[in-house]
């Protein structure tokens, strides 16, 4: 069996296959993920801010020319994320946990 | 000689963060993906710091930290949560257990490097025999 593999003539080796269909565009691929049972704010503003924390941090990172010198206009652009992220950061903080807190707080003083 | 801090952390990207960031600073990294493998590295070599997730696959930061208190050789390292929960009350449980310090993400970088620098330096006057003034989570 091995020996008749053996005898086969080899196929002739070609470059990798290449895939000329169209793509479909970027944000069409993108699939989320299921969110997990029973959502709480807690656990959302924590889902919310682990990857805004790398965003920032990295942004940060770049901002402060820790990874090598960069242009007046790519400064200006980090700018804009960065200033978009601590929006965001904002609004997890005014709409998730600002209520939350309000209500735990309510919970364990409750009004006479 | 080179400080060294233990990075507790799952999430990839932010593991990477705090390697970038300390190592641009002149510190030496180690890392954990869990707590087991945390505290099996905390007892081979004694960190100046360890920085440590909240939420971790198996046991949690809390449980860990817990772990690396009751053990004589660890029991003195400094240990600083970093953790995406962020209600004050969050914050005040995580001194209340026992952590040096808490930082929440997303984390402010020069905030996060004087936290380090300073409970670093803290680790090195213990070991020279000077008094600590360790007040827990005042940054």
């Amino acid at each position: 069996m091995a020996a008749d593999r053996k005898a086969q003539p080899r196929a002739p080796r070609r470059g990798p296959t290449v895939d000329a269909r169209p793509r479909p565009p970027l944000e069409m691929q993108y699939v989320p993920s299921p969110p997990p049972p029973r959502e709480t704010p807690d656990s959302l503003s924590h889902a919310l801010r682990t990857p805004l924390h790398v965003v920032m941090g990295f942004t940060q990172l770049l901002r402060e020319q820790q990874c090598g010198p960069l242009t007046p206009r790519q400064l200006q652009c980090l700018d804009e994320v960065l200033a978009a992220s601590r929006q965001l950061l904002g609004v997890i903080r005014d709409r998730i946990e600002a209520p939350d807190d309000a209500q735990q707080r309510d919970r364990a003083e409750p009004r006479t | 000689m080179s400080k060294t801090v233990l990075i507790v952390e799952d999430d990839a990207p932010n593991r990477k963060l705090f390697r970038d960031v300390l190592q641009a600073n002149g510190y030496v990294t180690e890392e954990a993906p869990d707590g087991k493998q945390a505290i099996d590295l905390a007892r081979r070599r004694r960190y100046d710091l360890i920085l440590m997730d909240i939420q971790l696959p198996g046991a949690s930061g809390v449980e860990t930290m817990r772990s690396l208190r009751a053990a004589a050789e660890t029991r003195a390292v400094p240990v600083v949560a970093l953790t995406g929960f962020a209600l004050p009350s969050d914050r005040a449980r995580f001194l209340r257990e026992g952590f040096d310090n808490c930082l929440t993400k997303p984390v402010d970088l020069d905030e996060f490097l004087q936290v380090v620098a300073r409970y670093v330096a803290d680790c090195r006057a213990a070991d020279a025999g000077e008094p600590q003034a360790r007040a827990p989570g005042v940054s």
